[in-house]
């Protein structure tokens, strides 16, 4: 099979800021940004069986736009002193349109598949920050969100219409040891959205019969963290649980009986939870010689419902980072990085270990001169 | 002067492997990240002038767009 496929992106950003301070303790800021993509992503295939020599063709073009518009309140104010409050709301309207034509000029068969998602999130939220005695600390707040998805296709009419509100809660605890120790408790609860990417309904042949798509009946997925963490001087000591509902798993098989295919897309999982350490420390084994360590161990639950099954995991996974920084002589440094990732649960799938290794040369020239 | 991905090590590699439905599947991506960068930057203008910092609400938005 030969593969032709462009695949352009076109952006433009603009954006209102306003902050203004009403009194020395309160102020209020507004913003506003309306952002807009372009995707333009043609693609064709040519396919010939081995078996007869049979030929095939297969035409694709996509073209997707996406248009945010953004505005957002926000009122801080210092009450006390060592206490401030925080209140604010975001308005984001996007607007995401998305049409495939598929045609093969063999067999002269034609597909259109075009689908528009309105999507509008209202957003309010209050926060506070409290310096207690003793090198206490509390920070919490409780945000709020509405969403409204209108999912249409000119051809199918309503294929989503979903409302759903959720209360985003968090609170951080910390308790400072000196100016370079603390210790921090923190619970916080957050939405992960799908991508655009996720949900498009785009083509990408890996085979005559296996092909990449979007996954239109994503939801989002929302994460409840806990989080005990110790930092001593320069090491920091980390425990974290994660219990994620409706985590976005990508690249994930279906087969689709009716077309004969096999699709991957991004799928919904029904539990995903983690537990896992993290340290991390710097290291100076000479005067010339800087090195960071990061290094992270997870154990990994998770259940996919598939084909009508429940499919059960568990895996273990390791994240490791070390950055070694060499001082040379004249402002010059050498930087040499990398990173291991083993083997990582993603649904169904698993990917296998991953290495990467980043080499750098750095010199600075200061420019001397009086304005 | 910067050269990423030295040893070719991010390679994907997806294994599907579902016993329960006789479902098995091995997908390899090279997303051909090796790169030699070469960077200057240089700061010109009054570097005196204070920096006004105001956040901005679409963050989140940004990322769905990846």
């Amino acid at each position: 099979m030969n593969i032709w496929e462009v695949n352009t992106w076109q952006s433009g950003t603009a954006s209102l800021g306003i902050h203004h301070s009403l009194t020395e303790n309160q102020d209020i800021s507004f913003s506003f940004d309306y952002l807009r993509y372009d995707n333009d992503n043609p693609s064709s295939y040519h396919n010939t069986t081995r078996e007869d020599g049979a030929e095939d063709i297969i035409l694709v073009s996509k073209v997707t736009p996406i248009s945010f518009r953004v505005a957002s309140f926000d009122y801080i104010n210092m009450l006390l002193p060592g206490f401030t409050m925080e209140a604010g709301g975001k308005v984001t309207l996007s607007r995401f349109t998305n049409t495939v034509r598929v045609e093969q000029p063999l067999s002269d068969d034609t597909g259109l598949n075009a689908a528009t998602l309105d999507e509008n999130i209202f957003a309010g939220y209050g926060s506070f920050q409290w310096e207690l005695l003793m090198g206490w600390q509390m920070r919490g707040g409780l945000r709020y969100e509405h969403t409204d998805s209108y999912l249409t296709s000119p051809s199918e009419g309503v294929l989503v219409d979903r409302k759903f509100g959720n209360l985003f809660p968090n609170l951080t605890v910390t308790r400072a040891f000196g100016i370079t120790s603390k210790a921090q408790l923190a619970y916080s609860r957050r939405i992960t959205r799908p991508t655009f990417n996720d949900m498009a309904p785009f083509v990408f042949y890996i085979g005559p019969t296996t092909f990449v798509s979007g996954n239109l009946s994503l939801r989002p997925s929302v994460t409840d963290a806990v989080e005990a963490s110790l930092q001593w001087g320069d090491l920091w000591l980390a425990v974290r649980y994660n219990n994620v509902s409706d985590e976005i798993a990508q690249f994930q098989p279906f087969y689709d009986q009716e077309q004969g295919a096999l699709v991957i897309h991004s799928d919904n999982m029904t539990i995903s939870r983690a537990i896992g350490v993290s340290v991390s420390t710097p290291w100076r084994p000479w005067s010339w010689w800087e090195a960071q360590i990061d290094a992270s161990v997870y154990r990994h639950w998770y259940e996919i419902d598939y084909v009508g099954r429940t499919v059960r995991r568990n895996m273990n996974r390791v994240e490791v980072t070390m950055t070694n920084i060499y001082l040379l002589p004249s402002d010059f440094s050498i930087e040499l990085s990398g990173t291991y990732q083993s083997t990582m649960p993603m649904g169904l799938s698993h990917s296998d270990r991953v290495r990467n290794s980043t080499l750098a040369l750095r010199s600075r020239w200061e420019r001397v001169r009086s304005l | 002067m910067t050269y990423s991905d030295m040893f070719n090590g991010m390679i994907w590699r997806f294994i599907t492997d579902v016993p329960e439905i006789n479902f098995d599947s091995y997908t390899q991506y090279d997303w051909g990240t090796r790169l030699f960068k070469i960077t200057y930057s240089y700061t010109f203008g009054n570097r005196k002038l204070k920096e006004v910092d105001v956040r901005s609400g679409s963050e989140d938005e940004r990322k769905r767009v990846q």
